[in-house]
Order: C-alpha cells, then sequence, then structure tokens
C-alpha cells in the first residue's frame, strides 16, 4: 500500500514552527553577543605573556574540543549541582553556546590581531604610543574588519547549533518540531518540513556572509 | 635552410575563435611544411597564443579546419589523446609537475600515455636530458631548478614523446635575460635536426636566424608572411613596421 | 552563592564505571571512522560531479553540498532515523542511520574541500597533461590530484576531529556511543556531575591530541 502523504500535519502547525524561530535567532543572538563579548579578554590574554597566557590556551582548547552536546548537558545538569543555581533551559543553552564559541571567537580575533604586520607596531611605539593606545588607535580598527567574515562563517553554524539545546527543552524549532512530529505522528512530513525551514531560513544568511567576505576583503 | 621536399604536414583553414563577443582569431590560413620552422610574432593579444594552443586543441576552435599529416583533427574526440601524442607543446610557465623529479617529468609522458616500461622511460628521459645538457640534474624537483633549467626540462618533456611538430608559446618571456640564451640554443639544435616548429616569440634575432618563415599577427589575423629577412627587414605592413620599432625602441631602453 | 549546596566530588563512581563509558567510546570512534570512509568516497565523488562538464550533474551535487551544509546535523539524524524509514517502508538500526547521515554530512564537507583542492592545482598543470596526450582522468589521477592530496590534509583533518565532536549527537538515536553511555549511567547513578565532568574529558583526551597532530601536520606541509 502506498504512503498516504498529509501535509496537514506541517501546514496546520506551521504558526507553532515559525514562532519557534523567534527562540532560535533569540537564542543566537545573545550567544553570539555573548561570546563576541568573552572572546575578546580570551584573546587578549592568549596574546600576552606566556606566564598567563596558558590560562587562555586551556580555556580554548577545552572548548574547542569539548563537543556542543556534552557542553549543554553539562550546563544543564551539572552547574546547578555545583553553584546551587536554578537556571531556566534557555539561559543554560545560551550559556553553553557562549562557552562554547568564544573559544572559536578568540582565535578568530588573535588570528586578526596578529595578521597586522609588526611594523605597524613598531611605527606605533617609535612614536610613543603605549601599548593600549597601539591597541585602541592602529591594531584594534584594522583587525575588526579582518575578523568580520570569518565571524559571519561562525554565526551560520551558531544558527544550526542552537538545534542541539532541543534536548534541554528550549523552544526552539528543532525543539517544536519534534514536539509536533509526535502529537501528529506524520514525522516524514513535518521534519521533511523543518529541514525546508532551516534550508530556506540558511540562505539569507549565506548571501550576508558573502556580502561580508566581498565588503571587508583586506587590500593589502 | 630551404625544403625541396613540398610536405605539407600542418594546414589550418579559416580558423575563427570567439571568446563570447571576442573575435580573437579571424579567419587565420596557415601551412606548415615538414622541417620548417616558423615564426609568429605580433603584439600580445593578436591571437597567437590563442592560435597555438588550437592546433592541439587546448583550445577548441570556434570554425575552420586543421589537417595534421592530411587528418582533420578539428573532428576528433575519443582519439584526441592519441592527436596530441605527435605534437609536443612547451608552455610559457614551463608548468613541470612539481611533485616528480626532472628525470619523473620526462619519464612521465612515455610511461602514462606511451604505456612504456619504467626503465624504458627513463632510459629516454636520461638520453634527452643530457640532449638538453641538464644529465646531471636527473634527481633534482623543478623547484631546485632555474628558469632556465626548468624550460629545458619541458622540453625533454616534449621531446620525450618524439612528437612530428613542437610548439613553443614564449617559451623564454617568462625568463631571466642571462637564462634565455641557453634555451634558445637547444631549440636552434632541434631546428638543425630537422624538427617542425612553430615558434610564438619575442626574440627577433632567433627569428631571423632559425626561422623558414615570420608570420605577423595582428587582431586576430596574419597580416604578412614571408622569410625572415624580407618581414624583419623589409615589412611592407605598416603595423609591422609598427610593431617592429617598438621592439627596437624596447631593447635600447 | 546562595543555599548551603556544599558539593563535594567524588570520582570513585566514575572509575567504577569507566570500563562502560570506554566501551562507549569504542562505538565512537567506529561510528567516527566508518563515517568517515563513506564521506570520503561520497566527497570525492560529488567534487567530481561537481566539476563534470555535465550541467544536471553539477546542479544535483551542488545542491547536496548546499542543503546538508544548511540544515543542521541533529535535524538530518532525526530525519533518517524517524522519517526515512516510513519512505522505504522498513526501519533503519541506529548505527546504520547514524553511519548513513555522518557520513552524508561529512561528505558534503569534503566535496568542498576535494573541488577547491583540485582547482587550487594550476591550469597550466592540466594543460601540460593533456598536451602530452593524457585522458582526462590519466591527468586527474597522475597530476592534479597528488598535487590536491597535499593541500587538502589540514581541512581534512579537521573534518575527521568535527565528525568525532559531531557523533555525540547520534547518542539521541539510540546509538550506544560514548555520550549515550553517560546519559544512561547519569540517569541511574546518584552522582551525575561526576559522570558527565568525566565523559568530557575523555572527549577532550581523544580530540585534543587529534587536534595537535591535525596542527602538526598543517605546519610540516606549508613549509614544504
Amino acid at each position: 500500500m502506498a504512503y498516504q502523504w498529509d501535509w496537514s500535519a506541517l501546514f496546520d502547525n506551521l504558526p507553532t514552527l515559525l514562532s519557534a524561530i523567534g527562540t532560535t535567532v533569540l537564542a543566537a543572538v545573545f550567544s553570539m553577543i555573548g561570546s563576541l563579548i568573552l572572546g575578546l579578554p580570551v584573546a587578549l590574554v592568549r596574546l600576552s605573556r606566556p606566564q598567563v597566557s596558558w590560562a587562555a590556551y586551556l580555556y580554548i582548547e577545552l572548548f574547542r574540543n569539548l563537543p556542543l552536546l556534552v557542553l549543554v548537558f553539562w550546563v544543564f545538569t551539572v552547574l546547578p549541582l555545583i553553584t546551587g543555581l536554578a537556571l531556566n533551559p534557555f539561559t543554560c543553552g545560551v550559556l553553553a553556546l557562549t562557552l562554547n564559541l568564544a573559544a572559536f571567537v578568540a582565535e578568530i580575533y588573535r588570528a586578526g590581531i596578529t595578521s597586522i604586520g609588526s611594523g605597524q607596531t613598531h611605527a606605533a611605539l617609535a612614536l610613543g604610543m603605549t601599548r593600549p593606545q597601539l591597541y585602541r588607535r592602529i591594531i584594534l580598527p584594522q583587525a575588526i574588519v579582518r575578523v568580520v567574515p570569518a565571524l559571519g562563517n561562525l554565526w551560520v553554524g551558531l544558527f544550526k547549533d542552537t538545534s542541539i539545546l532541543s534536548v534541554i527543552g528550549v523552544g526552539e524549532l528543532m525543539y517544536e518540531g519534534r514536539m509536533v512530529a509526535t502529537d501528529t505522528y506524520r514525522p516524514l512530513e513535518v521534519f521533511t518540513g523543518v529541514a525546508v525551514i532551516y534550508y530556506i531560513l540558511a540562505y539569507p544568511q549565506a548571501l550576508g556572509v558573502n556580502w561580508m567576505f566581498e565588503r571587508f576583503r583586506v587590500r593589502e | 635552410m630551404s625544403s625541396d621536399v613540398s610536405d605539407v604536414l600542418l594546414r589550418v583553414e579559416g580558423l575563427h575563435k570567439h571568446y563570447g563577443p571576442l573575435h580573437v582569431l579571424r579567419g587565420i590560413d596557415l601551412t606548415v611544411d615538414r622541417g620548417t620552422v616558423v615564426v609568429l610574432i605580433g603584439p600580445s593579444g593578436s591571437g597567437k597564443s590563442t592560435f597555438l594552443r588550437c592546433l592541439n586543441r587546448l583550445e577548441e576552435p570556434s570554425s575552420g579546419h586543421i589537417y595534421i599529416d592530411g587528418v582533420d583533427i578539428t573532428a576528433l574526440r575519443k582519439r584526441l589523446p592519441l592527436m596530441r601524442r605527435n605534437i609536443g607543446m612547451v608552455f610559457q610557465h614551463f608548468n613541470l609537475f612539481p611533485h616528480m623529479t626532472a628525470l619523473g617529468n620526462v619519464a612521465e609522458g612515455p610511461r602514462t600515455v606511451l604505456h612504456m616500461s619504467r626503465a624504458e622511460a627513463e632510459a629516454r628521459a636520461h638520453d634527452l636530458l643530457a640532449k638538453v645538457g641538464l644529465a646531471e640534474k636527473a634527481s633534482a624537483r623543478p623547484a631546485e631548478l632555474s628558469g632556465g633549467q626548468q624550460q629545458r626540462v619541458a622540453i625533454a618533456r616534449a621531446l620525450a614523446m618524439q612528437p612530428e611538430m613542437m610548439l613553443f608559446d614564449e617559451v623564454t618571456s617568462a625568463l631571466d635575460p642571462e637564462l634565455v640564451a641557453g634555451v634558445l640554443a637547444v631549440m636552434r639544435k632541434l631546428a638543425e635536426e630537422g624538427m617542425t616548429m612553430i615558434v610564438v616569440t619575442h626574440e627577433m634575432e632567433f627569428a631571423r636566424q632559425v626561422g623558414d618563415r615570420v608570420v605577423m599577427f595582428e587582431h586576430g589575423a596574419v597580416i604578412e608572411h614571408g622569410r625572415p629577412n624580407e618581414v624583419l627587414r623589409h615589412p611592407q605592413h605598416a603595423s609591422t613596421q609598427r610593431f617592429l620599432h617598438s621592439l627596437l625602441k624596447e631593447m635600447e631602453v | 552563592m546562595n543555599s548551603a549546596t556544599h558539593f563535594t566530588w567524588d570520582f570513585g563512581v566514575f572509575f567504577r564505571d569507566l570500563p562502560f563509558l570506554l566501551k562507549g567510546l569504542v562505538v565512537t570512534i567506529e561510528v567516527s571512522l566508518l563515517s568517515m570512509v563513506a564521506g570520503t568516497v561520497l566527497g570525492l565523488v560529488v567534487a567530481l560531479m561537481r566539476l563534470a562538464p555535465a550541467r544536471p550533474l553539477r546542479w544535483v551535487a551542488a545542491f547536496y553540498v548546499d542543503f546538508l551544509r544548511a540544515t543542521p546535523l541533529l535535524i538530518q539524524l532525526v530525519w533518517v532515523f524517524f522519517a526515512l524509514p516510513i519512505l522505504l517502508g522498513y526501519s533503519l538500526p541506529p548505527v546504520p542511520a547514524a553511519v548513513l547521515t555522518l557520513g552524508a554530512y561529512s561528505g558534503a564537507y569534503l566535496a568542498e574541500i576535494f573541488r577547491s583542492g583540485i582547482l587550487s592545482v594550476a591550469v597550466g598543470q592540466r594543460h601540460a597533461a593533456l598536451a602530452l596526450g593524457m585522458t582526462g582522468a590519466q591527468a586527474l589521477r597522475r597530476i592534479i590530484l597528488p598535487q590536491a592530496i597535499v593541500r587538502m590534509l589540514p581541512p581534512i583533518a579537521s573534518t575527521f576531529i568535527t565528525l568525532v565532536k559531531d557523533s555525540s549527537l547520534v547518542s539521541l538515536i539510540s546509538v550506544s556511543e560514548l555520550m549515550w553511555a553517560a546519559q544512561s549511567l547519569s540517569a541511574i547513578s546518584l552522582r551525575p556531575a561526576e559522570i558527565l565532568t568525566g565523559t568530557g574529558l575523555i572527549y577532550v583526551a581523544v580530540t585534543y591530541p587529534l587536534s595537535l597532530v591535525a596542527e602538526l601536520v598543517r605546519r610540516r606541509l606549508l613549509t614544504v
């Protein structure tokens, strides 16, 4: 007997799914902001003297090599146990994503900063600038331009990674998709629809990243 | 050197090439007798290199016919690689295979294309490297060789296929001036041995001394051709005169 | 801090249950390796399709790469495990479903790596090979791929490391690998904190050395 497709399972529940996109975006935005902020001190420590940079190195290597799923569960299950803090799933998810992403952001900052030729550092110091002035006036303005496209790539991965938050009950697109699929007993139609929604959402993001690579292309 | 054997090796009829709206070759007709050296000259962008690459169909002609030994090669599809064995090509940027030694480069054609045994191919390669004066560099990698040495290996690599005809695409343009003479010497020796050669070059002295015919290209068409002493010393066409004049001025600087 | 939660670490439980976790680790490694092999084969085929002269081939390959890289791995896993069986008419065991999905997913990334690796070999090399009378296939095999492989090794290595990390997701479709083992233990154990922390450290103990090796390979290849 041929399979009877029933797309109403998907389309009747489309409003639920579409509003879940809001949670997806919110989680991604908060995590992106958090990691952009957290990544900077990590990068700066990583670039400072060896006696302290090892701490940043540990952070970066730990969170780059730890699977995100493990981190999400850890923040959700273990963190409350050891700190006594009660955190809602959304906060746990954003925290885990931020900790994970900040490690990659720090490496991008570091590459951006070190890519600026040392000649400029010498010139600035020769003029009598202090190190903070050097960073503020010379290095960071140029580094920012170089890192933006790489950060755009990170964003695309982050957006997809929000789906992992579904396992701790955050109501983003993946979670709502599973709910609808189990409620309607129509996993084929619903999950296909969810996948297509992700695909459609990815399109403008990819265009945005391409635009960033064009706009911020470094001309030496 | 005149060839009284009227043995036409290459005949080109009405060759056109378009790159989209650009009409790069406008109806080229050319005949090349066996054992002769034809030199193609002209300003950059005049279509000389494109024409050369059409001869072994690294570029696809838009229309026209190319006959090699009587065979219309423009119609070939599956037998195209076979045809290319008969034509050796040397490139401006050498295009040596960097992951092989000089010996490996020269032996690669015989081994992979002619299915010779490794021993036979390498023996032939050794002979050819000696012929171009690089016997002792057999186990060197391209990166360890000078530009002139790399180009001579490239010539040996093409010769290893024992072609009937050799195509040279501005093979000294990318070389430091002091290395040019070494490569031209190898080409001169080849010509003296009777190889049929079509050479795109700016080296006018070479054209005069070694060439049997000089063909002047401009804007994708042949505007003048004849014996070297005629074309180079007494150019008839205004454009040829202008071009040769500009080359002279460059050399004075 | 707030309420008096005196949490004391006790890794005794973790070490007692370590053999169970390590069995899961073996499955993790098996799944990762199988998926990598599948992904490499698939990636090579798709890369060649994207470089083929026939436009339908190029289009299909490009769509495959686009779609699998644009959608989260989790939805792909869930789809293959729950939705595909409905289409096929029979259910797929967890491990084949996992390897199929991970293989296809990494295959999409590897296809891009292979394609840009092949394209990065200067066009003159292809011309020189063809001028000698090689067929396109001979040129690819003897001249282009050997040069491309060297450049592709660093991104291939990091794809594998990512694969090992992503393999943790297949615990969610009931594959008895490391993460699944940790979850099972945490559910019945009194000490989930130590188990999860220890599991995280096991993952890092596997992927960190791999990333060091990958970095070493990258440095050596850059200087050659």
